[in-house]
């Protein structure tokens, strides 16, 4: 893969981490969740809520770096840059496998809408990690 | 400040986000996680644990990134630089949520947890004006 189609997947993978990034913001009242975590005590709720502006601030780390730095990932220009990719493409790979490994199936097993939400997810995690580690560790013409 | 200074400070940053982890790791049984956990369904149970094990990723990660690449941080290299902006942006929210958000008061049962919220904090703080001042100053001089 050259330079100018790597920078292109890797300026795609910064949107959607974006859009990941604002989607995770909305979780609780899109899954209608609230009523579920009002069962745990007040500290919990609020670190659930915590986690999930954190993750949602790192996505918009990645992407936002991987946006700005796109041509000097994908070019190999600096050190840092490639072990960033390392890392984001670590990061996601482990989020591809307990897609598969941690979540249970009986979440989206025999309901269709849910299938489909979880093998998009499994590609976009799949597509990030793949195009993450290419940048840090494939070849570049 | 010259840059083997910051490149120290950068360092000493690097190596706290180790007694963050410690901090991360102890939780769950100071707050009882499993016990209040349990009453979750699943989905958010589960959730509620990746959330958990990315944050820790994430502290891997950063302070990977920080001790391998301290010195290019502290000379002001583009990529760096936009990395510590965005660290000093990750933590200072972080301080934010410690100070206004969080009431951990009934779960500092101990001189140990009243110490080591104490120097979470201190440690966030660290943070936020390492990461500040590299991307202020990094490559000044």
């Amino acid at each position: 893969m050259n330079v100018s189609s790597l920078s292109i997947f890797l300026r795609t993978a910064a949107a959607l981490q974006l859009a990941v990034a604002i989607l995770n913001l909305f979780l609780v009242p899109l899954f209608k969740w609230k009523a579920d975590l009002m069962q745990a005590p007040l500290l919990l709720r609020e670190v659930f809520q915590v986690h999930a502006w954190f993750i949602s601030v790192t996505l918009a780390i990645f992407g936002l770096l991987s946006w700005r730095f796109a041509a000097e990932i994908a070019s190999h220009a600096s050190a840092l840059g490639g072990w960033l990719a390392g890392g984001i493409g670590i990061f996601w790979a482990i989020r591809t496998i307990l897609q598969v490994t941690y979540y249970s199936s009986s979440h989206w097993r025999g309901q269709l809408r849910r299938t489909v939400i979880h093998i998009v997810l499994l590609i976009a995690y799949g597509g990030m990690a793949t195009t993450y580690l290419w940048a840090a560790f494939g070849s570049t013409p | 400040m010259n840059t083997s200074t910051l490149t120290t400070l950068l360092q000493i940053a690097a190596i706290l986000h180790i007694g963050l982890l410690c901090a991360g790791a102890s939780m769950p049984k100071a707050v009882d996680l499993r016990g209040h956990i349990a009453t979750l369904p699943p989905f958010l149970r589960q959730l509620f644990l990746v959330y958990f094990s990315f944050i820790a990723l994430m502290l891997v990660g950063f302070g990977s990134l920080t001790f391998l690449f301290a010195h290019a941080m502290a000379a002001g290299e583009p990529t760096a630089r936009a990395l510590c902006v965005l660290m000093a942006v990750f933590w200072s929210m972080r301080l934010v949520v410690a100070a206004f958000i969080f009431d951990v008061r009934p779960y500092l049962t101990n001189w140990l947890y009243r110490v080591g919220y104490q120097a979470t904090n201190l440690v966030f703080l660290y943070l936020v004006a390492v990461y500040g001042l590299a991307a202020w100053k990094g490559g000044a001089s």
